[in-house]
C-alpha cells in the first residue's frame, strides 16, 4: 500500500468542476457521470495503474498516457468507443463522504473489484492508512514476511497503531487471492537471484512496497 | 432438543460400542451442550448417509419421512441409542427389538429411569418444554434438484403442489412436525411462498389502482396526502420478496452475479402470474433469467434456501446430505454459514460432505470423521484430539478451519498425493534443470535458454516446486 502522490493534472475539467462546487452535494454517483473516466484514468495516472491497496496491476500504461487527454477532458469516446477494459473500480476510502460528496477526488482511489467486494466490504480504514496522506509512509508502517507472502504492521508500532492496521492487512492486502498473486510474483523472481540475477537489476510492474521491502532484506549485509 | 451423542452397538458396519459425542469440548465457552452444527465426513460406505437417516429416524420415528431410505429391520435390541437434550435434561432412546420402536431412558432423574411408553413420555412430560420448537425436522436429500423438483416458468401454482399434501391448506404447514425432502415435493413449499408473494403483489397493485383513482377523484392538491398514506400502507406492509432477497437469497446469489428483483414495479400483473413468480435478474445488466436457464447450482440454493427461510425453524434439527453438489468450490465453503443464517433460532444443523472446502468450515471436535479400520473392515470415528490426554478444546491436533484446502484434502480425506503422475516427473524435470543451470561450465547462451524452460515449467507447476 505504497504512497500516492495524488495530483489531477491532467483531468482538469472535472476538478475545475469539483471546484465550483464547492460544500454543495455533488451529483449522484454513478459510472453514467459525464467526468467518471476522467476521474478513474486520473487516478490510474497518480497510481501507475496499480490498486491503492493491493498494489496489483489494474491498468496498462497505454490506457493513462497524456495523448489520452484533449483539453482537461479524458478522450473516452475517441479512443475507447466501448469502455476501455480495464480492470478495477472507484473506491470511496472514507465510505460516509459517498452519498453527498461521492466525487470528491481526495476521498476516491482506483482498486482491485474483487478485493473491494469481497474483502474491504464495508471495513473502515483508519486514516493513518490513507495512502494519499502528507505524512503517510509505507515504510514506517509495514513490514513483510517473504515465507508466507503476507504483510505485517512493522514490530515497533505502538499496539493502538498495529489494532488500526491489522483489520487492513487481514480483510484487504493479506487476502488469500492477492497472497497467491504475490507469491506467484514473488517465485520466479526469488529463483532469477538464485541463478545469479542481482536484486538491484530487477525492475517490476506491481507489487513495489512488498518487492521494495524484500530486496532490503535480502541486500541487507549479513553480520 | 438437539442430540448429544449416538452409541452404536453392532450396528451395519460400525465397530462394536462407537459412541459419537456431539457436545462441545471443555474450554469452550459452550462445553457439554450439544452442538449446533456437525459435519459428517468419510470415504464413501462408511455410513454418512446412514448415520442422517438414523436421526431422521430417530426424530420421526414412524411419522411422515421417507421410509425408504431406511431398512428398520436391521435395527436390533439395544444396537442404537441416541441422547437428546431438552433444556438441561438429558433423554435417550434405545432401539427395541420391535422394528420403528424405541425405549427411553430418563437421565435427568438420578439413578436414570427407564422410560415404559416413550411417545407417551415425549407428548406430556416433555411438550411443555418442546412448545417452542417449530418443526422436528427438516432434510435435505443428496441433490435436490431432480426432475420431480425442476422449476419451470410454465408451472401454475395448483399443478406445484403434491397432491398427497394438497390438504395441507393456509398455515397448517408451520405445524407440521416433519419436512423429509427426500419425498416432499419441494415445490409445495415454493407454493406456499407464491401464494404469499402474489397476494402481496395483489394488494400492492390494488393500493397503487386506489391511489391513481384517489389522484383523479381528488385533484392535484392531496397528491403529498395521498402518497403518504400510500407509503405509510407499503411501511405497515413490507414487501416479502425484499424479506427474502437480503435475508435468504442475495448473500449467495451474489457469488452467481445474480439477484432477486425486488421492485414491485416489476411483476407481472396477477392474472399473468404464472409466468414468474419470484424473478431473478442479473446483477450487472438487472435483465431477468428465466427458471429454465438458471445454473443447476443456482437452482440447488433456491431450492434449499427458499424453504430453509419460510419454514422459520425453531430448536430443529436440520439434516443436509451433500449439499455441495452442483456448486462450484467459491460457493461451497460459503454454505454451512449461509444456511445457519438463514435459519439463525437455535437449530441443530447435521452436514454429510465429501467436500474439503465445506469441512473447511468446521471447527474439529464439529467434525465427525468415519473411516474404515484396515484390519476389521469395521466403521470408528477418528479423533482430532490428542486421545491420550482429556477432550479439551486445546487438546485438538487437527483444526480444518486452519488448514490450506489442499491440506484439508490431504488431512482430513486422506488424499495422500500432490496431483497426478505427471506432475512427479515435471517436478524431476525441473530438479535436473535447476543443477543444470547452476553448474559451473554452462554455456551462457544454454543458461539463458534453460532457465527460460525453467520459468515456463514452475509456472505449470504454480510454482509449488519445494
Amino acid at each position: 500500500m505504497r504512497k500516492i502522490t495524488k495530483v489531477c493534472s491532467y483531468s482538469t475539467k472535472y476538478y475545475t468542476w469539483l471546484q465550483g462546487l464547492g460544500a454543495s452535494d455533488h451529483v449522484e454517483y454513478t459510472a453514467a457521470f459525464r467526468f467518471y473516466w476522467d476521474v478513474v484514468m486520473n487516478l490510474f495516472y497518480c497510481q501507475e495503474g496499480l490498486c491503492a491497496y493491493t498494489e496489483k496491476k489494474l491498468c496498462p500504461k497505454h490506457f493513462y498516457s497524456a495523448d489520452k487527454w484533449d483539453n482537461g477532458k479524458y478522450q473516452r469516446r475517441n479512443y475507447y468507443p466501448k469502455k476501455p477494459k480495464v480492470k478495477g473500480e472507484l473506491e470511496h476510502f472514507d465510505t460516509k463522504l459517498k452519498p453527498k460528496q461521492g466525487w470528491l477526488w481526495t476521498n476516491l482511489f482506483m482498486v482491485d473489484s474483487d478485493i473491494n467486494s469481497k474483502g474491504k466490504g464495508m471495513l473502515e480504514i483508519d486514516p493513518i492508512l490513507k495512502p494519499d496522506a502528507p505524512n503517510y509512509d509505507e515504510f514506517l508502517l509495514f513490514d513483510y514476511d517473504l515465507d508466507k507472502n503476507i504483510f505485517l504492521a512493522k514490530s515497533v508500532l505502538p499496539i493502538a497503531d498495529k489494532n488500526k492496521i491489522n483489520p487492513v492487512l487481514d480483510n484487504i492486502i493479506n487476502f488469500d487471492s492477492v497472497i497467491e498473486e504475490r507469491r506467484l510474483f514473488f517465485a520466479p523472481l526469488l529463483k532469477l537471484v538464485e541463478f545469479g540475477k542481482s536484486w538491484n537489476n530487477i525492475t517490476v510492474e506491481q507489487f513495489p512496497t512488498s518487492f521494495e521491502l524484500v530486496k532490503r532484506q535480502k541486500n541487507k549485509p549479513i553480520v | 432438543m438437539k442430540i448429544t451423542h449416538i452409541t452404536l452397538n453392532n450396528f451395519l458396519n460400525f465397530q462394536a460400542k462407537l459412541k459419537i459425542d456431539l457436545t462441545y469440548p471443555k474450554g469452550h465457552p459452550k462445553v457439554g451442550k450439544p452442538l449446533d452444527k456437525i459435519c459428517f465426513i468419510g470415504q464413501s460406505g462408511t455410513g454418512k448417509t446412514t448415520l442422517l437417516n438414523l436421526i431422521k429416524y430417530f426424530t420421526c420415528e414412524d411419522g411422515d419421512y421417507d421410509k425408504q431410505c431406511f431398512d428398520k429391520a436391521k435395527i436390533k435390541n439395544k444396537s442404537v441409542e441416541i441422547l437428546f437434550r431438552v433444556g438441561n435434561d438429558t433423554f435417550s432412546k434405545v432401539s427395541t427389538d420391535v422394528p420403528f420402536q424405541f425405549n427411553g431412558v430418563d437421565y435427568s432423574r438420578k439413578p436414570a429411569k427407564p422410560i415404559e411408553d416413550l411417545s407417551v413420555f415425549i407428548r406430556k412430560e416433555l411438550g411443555a418444554k418442546l412448545k417452542n420448537r417449530t418443526h422436528k425436522i427438516i432434510s435435505f436429500p443428496f441433490s435436490v434438484v431432480g426432475p420431480q423438483n425442476i422449476i419451470n416458468n410454465n408451472d401454475e401454482p395448483q399443478k406445484l403442489i403434491n397432491p398427497i399434501k394438497g390438504d395441507l391448506i393456509s398455515d397448517s404447514y408451520k405445524e407440521k412436525d416433519t419436512w423429509d425432502f427426500t419425498s416432499e415435493n419441494i415445490k409445495y413449499i415454493w407454493q406456499i411462498v407464491f401464494d404469499h408473494v402474489s397476494e402481496y403483489i395483489s394488494e400492492y397493485q390494488a393500493k397503487e389502482i386506489e391511489f391513481s383513482h384517489n389522484i383523479i377523484k381528488n385533484k392535484i392538491s392531496n397528491v403529498d396526502k395521498l402518497r403518504e398514506e400510500f407509503e405509510k400502507w407499503a411501511e405497515n406492509n413490507p414487501n416479502p420478496i425484499k424479506e427474502l432477497a437480503d435475508k435468504c437469497l442475495n448473500p449467495i446469489l451474489e457469488y452467481f452475479s445474480l439477484e432477486v428483483e425486488t421492485d414491485i414495479n416489476n411483476y407481472p400483473l396477477k392474472s399473468t402470474t404464472k409466468e414468474r413468480y419470484i424473478i431473478i435478474k442479473g446483477k450487472n445488466d438487472g435483465k431477468p433469467v428465466d427458471y429454465p436457464f438458471l445454473s443447476t447450482g443456482t437452482k440447488q440454493i433456491m431450492l434449499t434456501a427458499i424453504p430453509l427461510f419460510y419454514l422459520r425453524p425453531k430448536e430443529s434439527i436440520i439434516l443436509f446430505d451433500q449439499p455441495e453438489a452442483s456448486l462450484y468450490p467459491n460457493i461451497q465453503w460459503l454454505l454451512p454459514k449461509s444456511y445457519l443464517d438463514i435459519a439463525p433460532n437455535n437449530n441443530q444443523f447435521f452436514f454429510a460432505t465429501h467436500s474439503p472446502v465445506v469441512a473447511s468450515a468446521f471447527d474439529p471436535w464439529e467434525i465427525v470423521e468415519l473411516k474404515f479400520d484396515e484390519k476389521t473392515g469395521k466403521v470408528y470415528r477418528r479423533e482430532f484430539y490428542d486421545t491420550t490426554k482429556p477432550r479439551n478444546e486445546k487438546s485438538y491436533i487437527l483444526n480444518p478451519k486452519l488448514l490450506r484446502w489442499d491440506s484439508n484434502y490431504k488431512k482430513l480425506f486422506d488424499l495422500n498425493r500432490q496431483g497426478n503422475e505427471e506432475r512427479r516427473i515435471s517436478l524431476r524435470k525441473l530438479a535436473e534443470m535447476d543443477a543444470e543451470i547452476k553448474g559451473e561450465s554452462i554455456d551462457p547462451k544454454k543458461k539463458a535458454k534453460l532457465i527460460d524452460e525453467y520459468m515456463k515449467l514452475a509456472a505449470l507447476l504454480d510454482w509449488n516446486i519445494d
